[in-house]
């Protein structure tokens, strides 16, 4: 099977490992290409996030109640949400010590799925884990305790 | 460090201290509150009930989304039967001992500059410690 994507170390501390994942066509994470939005950089949410990334990999971990279920088609991909905004990050939550970031925006429809941006941001991060899953089965990929992902960086 | 942890490590470096800990606050107590509602085998609906509120209002607080006054800290704190801030006035007693030998002019010194020392302690002279000593034992920062 021909590698899709790298995945790539965002954030690390004693509660977590925080990665993201860049598709392998691109110059630039899921991860930057969201942070990179002129509106999510000014959405008053975006450094709730950024901070709640860091506090998750530091202090807390990776806590269910953070995230909210957000796929319609698959229960795993979930997102960090702003609370007084629309900002929405979709991401993978496989362990309380590990967390998978992919894209994100700022959500103006009903359903991430009415907006082609948001959908396709889940649609990567579905294909993703499919990948992840088969090389986890395979062994060529190995997740510590602590949440480090070790084996092959591209899938 | 790779390229995409050097730009969150930027990014997180504009975000103020202030909004870091308001976020870290509000996971503090949506966790607190989310293992007390589990020791009380108590549900989200039955702890919304509790307090007036609809279910997504606890939803949003075990999310740590809820930007809590102090009144509803206060009420949840008396809900849940647990103090959820635990924030005193840190207030420094000084033993004093009559001024009548210079021994005991010495101590007052000594327990003076070690109060000061915990960092709340209103500073005082010298001079102004004598007249300090005689009146009362007591510092309150």
């Amino acid at each position: 099977m021909n590698s899709k994507y790298k995945i790539e170390l965002l954030a690390e501390g004693p509660k977590a490992h925080i990665y993201t994942i860049r598709n392998l066509d691109s110059e630039i994470s899921e991860f930057e290409r969201f942070a990179d939005e002129e509106d999510v950089r000014y959405d008053p949410g975006f450094q709730e996030i950024l901070a709640r990334i860091d506090d998750m990999a530091n202090r807390l971990g990776c806590i269910d109640s953070f995230f909210r279920n957000e796929s319609a088609r698959d229960n795993a991909i979930c997102a960090l949400f702003a609370p007084d905004g629309k900002l929405r990050l979709y991401c993978i939550k496989m362990r309380f010590t590990l967390l998978i970031i992919g894209g994100g925006g700022i959500k103006n429809t009903r359903t991430y799925q009415e907006d082609p941006h948001l959908d396709s941001c889940v649609t990567l991060l579905e294909d993703f884990w499919k990948r992840f899953a088969l090389y986890e089965d395979n062994g060529e990929i190995e997740i510590s305790s602590d949440g480090k992902i070790t084996g092959k960086d591209k899938i | 460090m790779s390229s995409v942890k050097n730009k969150f490590q930027e990014l997180l470096k504009q975000v103020p201290d202030e909004v870091k800990l308001y976020v870290q606050m509000q996971g503090d107590i949506a966790i607190r509150v989310g293992e007390i509602i589990k020791e009380k085998q108590w549900t989200q609906k039955s702890l919304a009930e509790k307090m007036g509120w609809n279910e997504s209002q606890v939803t949003r607080l075990l999310a740590g989304h809820e930007n809590l006054t102090l009144k509803t800290i206060a009420k949840l704190s008396v809900v849940l039967e647990e103090n959820l801030i635990q924030t005193q006035p840190r207030v420094v007693y000084i033993p004093l001992f009559p001024l009548d030998t210079p021994a005991n002019a010495a101590l007052n010194l000594g327990a003076l500059r070690a109060a000061s020392s915990v960092g709340n302690f209103f500073p005082l002279s010298t001079n102004k410690v004598t007249g300090f000593i005689k009146t009362e034992a007591k510092a309150v920062a």
